[in-house]
């Protein structure tokens, strides 16, 4: 309020005033009321049950995420359709071993008895060409070679032929062949599989390349550098 | 008539009874709707209104002791009247703009009077024109504290407002009655001239 303005009216008097102050009844007041207004209706009184739930907020939330989830699966589950499951289980039909199928399988053997020896000529020289010259002495070489002749067949005359050029290790047998290095030679085939069957997987050689470069030995190492 | 027979007969939609009720109050009726509604014809509806609402207040009514026709008529025909002028939102909620201060500072005008009014001699109708022509929820703070007697907190409960809006609209309403008091005396001033 600004500080020009004063308050001049007797509030007591203005009271009795407009308490005085009425209209004057007339009829038509009443008959706009009788037209406008509805006959009363009083409402039945019902016992009053008073219930005192003391819920919660978190109890209400946790309700509420209840039903909202609940709701949410009921309306994933109406576009599953389970009766088409059912049905693709029951149409599934029993698998039954084919007699026919094993047939091929006893073939194989027959055929695998000849293979050893075709194989063993191609491990043998891939062995002897992987095998560095460096790295086994020339007396056990020796020693090897000589212990090949005394157990090579027929076949094995190539193998002590390469033993003799102190090239290579060679064992008659196709099962186990050992290189220097103690690692498995990925071009060794397991020939003695009776039980594989239909292909014919031929027998990749790889080439191999000799060592150009010496492998270090003790004996050329370079001395360490002494710390002043 | 005992106040349980009246809540039969009224419930029984006896219009003897209620149009008894009707006369007996109707000063009083009438006297709260004038003040309360922004003219004649507003103040006829709100009576209407405000009655027949306190009609079926009073028949349904749910405490044990059952109150006097008359006293439980004023408090809930002034509830009437307070939500039938709330419930015309066009008129209710708009923005005052007026602000309560002087323009005496800022008033160029020449030819007019600085004629000084006895406000303790004012005819009834310039004051009730006056009150008619506050904002309504102005006029519902100044009858309500003024007339009525209800306090500040009690009013901001019934109007749904906080404390301090009702102080700021009663300080609204006495800035603006007295306003609007010289004006109108002014007016009806010129017209007796004339």
């Amino acid at each position: 309020m600004s500080r020009h303005f004063n308050y001049e009216i007797d509030e007591r008097r203005v009271k009795d005033l407009l308490l005085g102050n009425s209209m004057s009844f007339s009829e038509d007041v009443w008959n706009d009321f009788l037209q406008k207004t509805k006959p009363i209706e009083k409402v039945s009184k019902l016992p009053n049950f008073k219930i005192n739930l003391a819920i919660s907020r978190s109890v209400l939330l946790t309700g509420a995420f209840i039903l909202l989830i609940g709701s949410f699966t009921l309306v994933i589950a109406k576009f599953v359709d389970f009766s088409s499951t059912k049905s693709n289980t029951e149409n599934l039909r029993e698998v039954k071993p084919d007699p026919n199928n094993y047939k091929i399988a006893n073939a194989v053997p027959v055929k695998k008895e000849a293979k050893p020896t075709a194989t063993l000529a191609a491990v043998t020289n891939t062995i002897a060409a992987s095998v560095p010259s460096m790295a086994i002495p020339t007396s056990t070489t020796n020693y090897i070679a000589g212990q090949t002749n005394t157990y090579s067949s027929t076949n094995s005359q190539n193998s002590t032929n390469s033993g003799g050029s102190n090239n290579m290790i060679a064992r008659t047998n196709p099962d186990t062949s050992v290189s220097n290095t103690g690692k498995k030679d990925s071009t060794i085939t397991n020939t003695t599989q009776p039980f594989r069957k239909k292909k014919k997987k031929e027998v990749e050689v790889l080439e191999t390349k000799p060592l150009t470069t010496e492998l270090p030995t003790t004996a050329n190492e370079e001395p360490e550098l002494e710390l002043k | 008539m005992d106040t349980h027979d009246l809540i039969a007969a009224l419930s029984k939609n006896d219009l003897k009874v209620k149009r008894d009720l009707f006369e007996q109050n109707y000063e009083l009726m009438s006297s709260i709707a004038l003040r309360f509604s922004k003219n004649e014809e507003q103040a006829k509806l709100l009576l209407i209104d405000s009655f027949d609402k306190t009609l079926n207040a009073y028949v349904n009514y749910k405490g044990k002791n059952v109150p006097v026709f008359g006293h439980f008529l004023k408090v809930e025909f002034i509830t009437g009247a307070i939500n039938f002028i709330k419930s015309i939102r066009s008129e209710y909620y708009v923005a005052s703009t007026v602000l309560a201060t002087s323009e005496r500072d800022k008033n160029f005008n020449l030819f007019e009077s600085g004629e000084i009014i006895d406000h303790n001699a004012i005819e009834t109708p310039v004051l009730v024109k006056s009150l008619q022509e506050l904002v309504p929820s102005q006029r519902l703070v100044f009858n309500l504290h003024v007339i009525d007697g209800f306090e500040l907190i009690t009013i901001s409960e019934m109007l749904e407002a906080s404390e301090q809006t009702v102080k700021s609209n009663l300080e609204k309403a006495r800035f603006n009655l007295q306003k609007n008091i010289e004006k109108n005396n002014r007016t009806v001033k010129h017209e007796q001239a004339l």
